[in-house]
């Protein structure tokens, strides 16, 4: 029996052209999870929480007020706390059930050869990558609400000094080595972690295992909780207006209470 | 970078329906998790805060209950002693004025009866001298025996009784 | 040495040389978390997600080997 390690999700079947992978089958089953989750959740809230209600109540106000904690309290907490908790809850969800026992076993047939039917669901780069992509389609629509167009743009091209241009073709490259690193960071963890625990199993199947079992726990909490708080990051430092618009808004109120004190 | 991308598995299909499957989660949880625990959270926040705040008062109200009810209680006593300081002022002047008319009452029997005393004294003995004349003119004439003339002998009576008195 | 065998090699210098830099980040920033929550208890619950921002920031560097090396493997 060799060692079969494929970068890629298997393919598990097709419904007419369309590619379902054993990562895409098992997000769908995630996704079912959650959305059925919420919609229970919903019509089952009393104003006396059971056991259930208590630790989905402590779970999402935990995370609300760390969101606060980082990029400061009121509408933008609220606006940005619903992507980057459902990341957060569903990264951990997706990193947590590979260690469902037994799973791992199981295989299927897909008509050129046996492929497992489970894959840990983030050592997917392309669900990872979507995830990206919204954090940074999300960052960028809020730099140029906060800073405006001309301003956005100007950041990247400045032709004003070589010095300037280059600066602006580092951000640039800033920018593309952020998605690449946030997607690789969550996909390469995972995806090692995979790895490891099929190496460990081929190589000694007892006990050893084990301490990696425990390491790949630390790492699915770890990796979730990161990849959210960097999106976070990301996102408040986005917020943050920038210097040459202050110094402008400064130079404005200033001429407005000259014109006021000539007034 | 296509060999790159086959062997990440990337299907422009797939990551559109991921795409789309992971709004409709954001969207979905935000519409019903977040929301409602949120909105939840807040009652009871509120709610919280409205029975601490109600219990608060009615703290409030029971002492002042209580305050008030030991002033009443302190009038009351007050004015019961009054009252208790008002009837026996009034009852020793009425006292006073019992005592005194009794007294009053008393001096006047007294002096009736004094003075019935004295009358009857005055009578007794106006009625002892007209006995005593009688007797003593009886005695005069059985011892003397023979009669004066009436005249002389009522004149005789009479120094005598005059001496007498 | 064919360019197959030169290939698997340069992947695995790649990440292998490319994750002695954030090894060692990682671990000084970790030690100094330590330290600090050491001398300041109370501090931890702040300190430690920090901590862990700032190494996945670290890891950044083994991550961009890793994609190097994937790229030379499949590019």
């Amino acid at each position: 029996m060799g060692l079969n390690i494929s970068l890629a999700p298997e393919v598990l079947f097709y419904i007419g052209t369309f590619p379902v992978s054993n990562t895409f089958f098992w997000f769908i089953i995630v996704w079912l999870i959650f959305i059925i989750g919420a919609l229970f959740l919903k019509n089952n809230l009393k104003m006396v929480p059971g056991k259930m209600q208590n630790l989905t109540e402590m779970a999402i106000s935990g995370a609300y007020d760390f969101t606060e904690s980082i990029i400061g309290k009121g509408k933008r907490a609220e606006r940005v706390f619903p992507l980057v908790a459902t990341m957060f809850f569903f990264i951990l969800i997706c990193n947590l059930i590979p260690y469902i026992p037994g799973q791992a076993a199981i295989t299927i047939y897909n008509g050129q050869g046996m492929v497992p039917l489970f894959r840990s669901i983030m050592a997917d780069y392309g669900l990872v990558f979507v995830m990206t992509i919204t954090t940074v389609i999300t960052v960028q629509i809020i730099t140029i609400a906060v800073s405006g167009p001309f301003l956005y743009f100007k950041k990247f091209i400045n032709l004003k000094s070589p010095l300037k241009f280059f600066l602006g073709v580092m951000d640039l490259i800033g920018e593309v080595a952020k998605i690449v690193s946030l997607s690789f960071r969550l996909f390469g963890n995972i995806f090692a972690g995979e790895v490891l625990t099929a190496v460990m199993l081929f190589l000694m199947p007892f006990i050893v295992p084990l301490p990696f079992a425990f390491l790949g726990l630390l790492t699915a909490t770890v990796q979730a909780f990161v990849f959210s708080v960097l999106t976070l990051v990301f996102i408040s430092m986005a917020t943050e207006i920038p210097e040459e618009k202050l110094k402008k808004k400064e130079k404005k109120m200033k001429t407005n209470q000259e014109i006021g004190q000539e007034v | 970078m296509n060999s790159l991308i086959d062997a990440l598995g990337l299907d422009l299909r797939i990551l559109i329906a991921q795409f789309v499957n992971f709004a409709i989660l954001v969207f979905v949880l935000w519409k019903f998790a977040y929301k409602p625990v949120f909105k939840i959270l807040e009652e009871r926040r509120e709610k919280i805060k409205k029975g601490i705040e109600d219990s608060e008062k009615s703290e409030k109200r029971l002492e002042e209950a209580e305050s008030e009810k030991n002033e009443i209680i302190a009038e009351a006593r007050r004015q019961a002693n009054e009252l208790i300081e008002e009837a026996k002022g009034k009852a020793d002047i009425r006292y006073q004025e019992i005592v005194n008319k009794a007294k009053g009452d008393l001096q006047v029997v007294i002096e009736d009866e004094k003075e019935k005393i004295a009358s009857y004294r005055k009578q007794a003995f106006n009625e002892v001298k007209k006995d005593a004349a009688i007797l003593i003119t009886s005695a005069l004439e059985k011892i003397l025996d023979e009669k004066i003339d009436e005249k002389k002998d009522k004149e005789i009576i009479e120094n005598i009784i005059k001496d007498l008195n | 040495m064919d360019i197959e065998s030169a290939k698997y090699i340069a992947a695995g210098l790649a990440v292998g040389l490319g994750a002695i830099g954030p090894g060692i980040g990682e671990g000084i920033a970790a030690s100094k978390a330590l330290e600090s929550i050491g001398r300041n208890p109370e501090a931890s619950g702040k300190i430690t997600p920090l901590m862990f921002v700032s190494m996945a920031i670290t890891e950044s560097t083994a991550i961009y080997a890793l994609v190097i090396a994937l790229i030379i493997l499949f590019a």
